[in-house]
């Protein structure tokens, strides 16, 4: 599988009377964009505004942020068994909009989290304060449950994002990167000497809320399987979870994975990548130890020397990620984790919920538990009286002016555990 | 085998038909929990499932099962127990940055519905 990914350098956003990208600025026909989302009589109302890097515009609560892309060659569409029909993607030639986030806004449970400030001290915590942002305020009839709501949401997003790539089908490409999977015996015949290395890539799908889709199939029902990188870039997976604003994998991680970007830089050089493992994180015992057997089953016949494990979540995942890494450190093969910490406001307490002794390399995201305080912002897209309520937030989060003190954990993606935040850990 | 859940969530009352320990408080669900892994009870869910965070969230539940020739108790689960303990030490961590609040009950509607369908997707592969 060969993936040729052009990337368009979006600078501004803008409405007007036709939806298109003229030198590097993106327009969008408001009314246009409205009737192709909203084409569901469960939605009560509708709106998209812009918010730009700098503007004095906090929008909360964030449910995900995607990245438009279209495949101009190839099989199959973006979104895979969702919004395009289930041809295996992962070929050809796609191309993004980058600069670009479609971000969906809604109020789906009352203590939803997720802030994005586009300027002020919360910008520097948020990758996606950097984005030129369209977001979608959408709210539904509030006797729905609350997994259909975030079905419509979801759905929106995804058909806004689709309606968006568009305008990138003719486009030039600023930057053009290739990326290729080979099949299994070729790859390692490739670089014989190097050592084998893959990617155990942990999706939330814990229940209503928390759930992530592979090619249209809820998570929870999978078992552990091996996918070519190019396949994730192409929206093969996507986020269906809504409630860990800092570090959660929102779409437009998933489409970005930094992991998998950061393995293939140096493959073939360093090491031999040989693709991704993805497995989830149920909620009963029995399903962690069946994962976790499937998971280290498949890196054992895969012949890997080495993965890297990125989990999705606190708590109840810390389980999964220690049962992966133990299982493949007893097979012999080297494990480092990715992750952050809850260790307290001050970072002197233990960060995760479970441990292994075997779990000697691990990479830190930050600390959750750590509070800022975010000043007012002139605008406020979505609802800011969640601030008190939401995860992160406590008893008077939110003061007469507006100003917000939280812990960043309410920011989106503050921490995320892929890395694709702004944190980092630096020894002096 | 049987099952038990420990919940403080009203919502399981309601709508379970297995054996279900109601609590008053989180705390109750936790110290329950470890005491019934004592007694021969396995932690067939996680007891921090969830991404939304012990304390913050008011509501818990945990499904044990207990096999029918452990009656009396005498095996103990040590990964059950050392599972449970760490929850615990999680929980009272967290207790330090979140001081008890009242929740309007839309709120804490929000959070029981929350914990249930986690519950639910518990249930559903057992």
């Amino acid at each position: 599988m060969k993936l040729e990914l052009a990337k368009i350098f979006i600078d501004d956003i803008e409405f007007g009377a036709q939806t298109k990208v003229v030198e590097g600025t993106l327009t969008i026909n408001k009314e246009e964009l409205i009737d192709e989302i909203a084409d569901d009589n469960r939605i009560e109302s509708l709106d998209i505004q812009l918010a730009k890097p700098g503007d004095s515009v906090r929008i909360m609560p964030v449910k995900d942020v995607i990245e438009p892309r279209i495949k101009v060659d190839g099989s199959g569409g973006i979104f895979p068994g969702v919004i395009a029909d289930e041809e295996i993607v992962g070929s050809g030639r796609t191309h993004a909009l980058k600069g670009v986030g479609v971000v969906t806004t809604g109020k789906i449970v009352g203590f939803q989290e997720g802030i994005i400030d586009m300027s002020g001290p919360g910008a520097d915590y948020s990758p996606f304060s950097q984005l030129n942002n369209i977001v979608i305020t959408c709210e539904v009839n509030e006797d729905l449950e609350k997994h259909i709501h975030e079905e419509i949401v979801r759905m929106v997003g995804l058909k806004a994002a689709k309606y968006i790539a568009k305008t990138a089908k003719e486009l030039e490409a600023d930057e053009v990167e290739t990326y290729e999977h080979k099949p299994l015996p070729e790859a390692i015949a490739e670089y014989p000497d190097l050592p084998k290395v893959g990617y155990v890539y942990m999706l939330q799908t814990q229940g209503l809320l928390h759930d992530t889709y592979v090619y249209g199939v809820d998570a929870k029902e999978i078992l552990p399987t091996l996918m070519s990188p190019t396949e994730i870039m192409d929206g093969a997976i996507l986020s269906g979870n809504c409630v860990s604003a800092c570090d959660k994998n929102a779409t437009y991680v998933h489409q970005n994975n930094p992991i998998i970007e950061d393995l293939y830089q140096h493959h073939g050089e360093e090491y031999n990548f040989m693709g991704v493992i993805i497995t989830n994180e149920n909620v009963t015992l029995a399903d962690k130890e069946r994962s976790s057997n499937f998971t280290a089953k498949l890196a054992e016949q895969l012949g890997l020397d080495a993965v890297i494990i990125s989990q999705e979540g606190f708590g109840n995942p810390d389980a999964d990620l220690i049962m992966n890494c133990s299982k493949l450190e007893t097979k012999d093969i080297k494990t480092v984790l990715t992750t952050d910490e809850y260790a307290g406001r001050d970072g002197a307490s233990q960060s995760l919920a479970d441990a292994d002794s075997r779990a000697d390399a691990v990479v830190t995201a930050g600390n959750a538990n750590q509070t800022v305080t975010l000043p007012a912002m002139e605008k406020v897209i979505g609802h800011q009286k969640f601030a008190d309520v939401i995860a992160g937030g406590f008893d008077g989060s939110l003061d007469e002016e507006g100003n917000i003190t939280v812990e960043i954990q309410a920011i989106t993606g503050a921490t995320n555990e892929l890395g694709f935040g702004n944190l980092t850990a630096r020894g002096y | 085998m049987d099952y038990l859940i420990v919940t403080n969530n009203p919502l399981v009352q309601e709508q379970v038909d297995i054996k279900v320990e109601f609590c008053s408080n989180l705390d109750e669900v936790m110290n329950s929990t470890r005491n019934k892994v004592h007694a021969g009870y396995k932690l067939l869910t996680h007891p921090l499932s969830g991404s939304v965070k012990p304390v913050q969230s008011p509501y818990k539940s945990i499904i044990l099962g207990k096999d029918r020739n452990n009656k009396q108790g005498h095996n103990l689960d040590y990964d059950s127990l050392q599972i449970i303990e760490s929850a615990l030490k999680k929980v009272e961590q967290f207790k330090k940055n979140h001081s008890p609040r009242k929740y309007p009950d839309s709120i804490l509607f929000d959070y029981q519905t929350i914990d249930f369908s986690l519950l639910s997707s518990g249930l559903e592969s057992l």
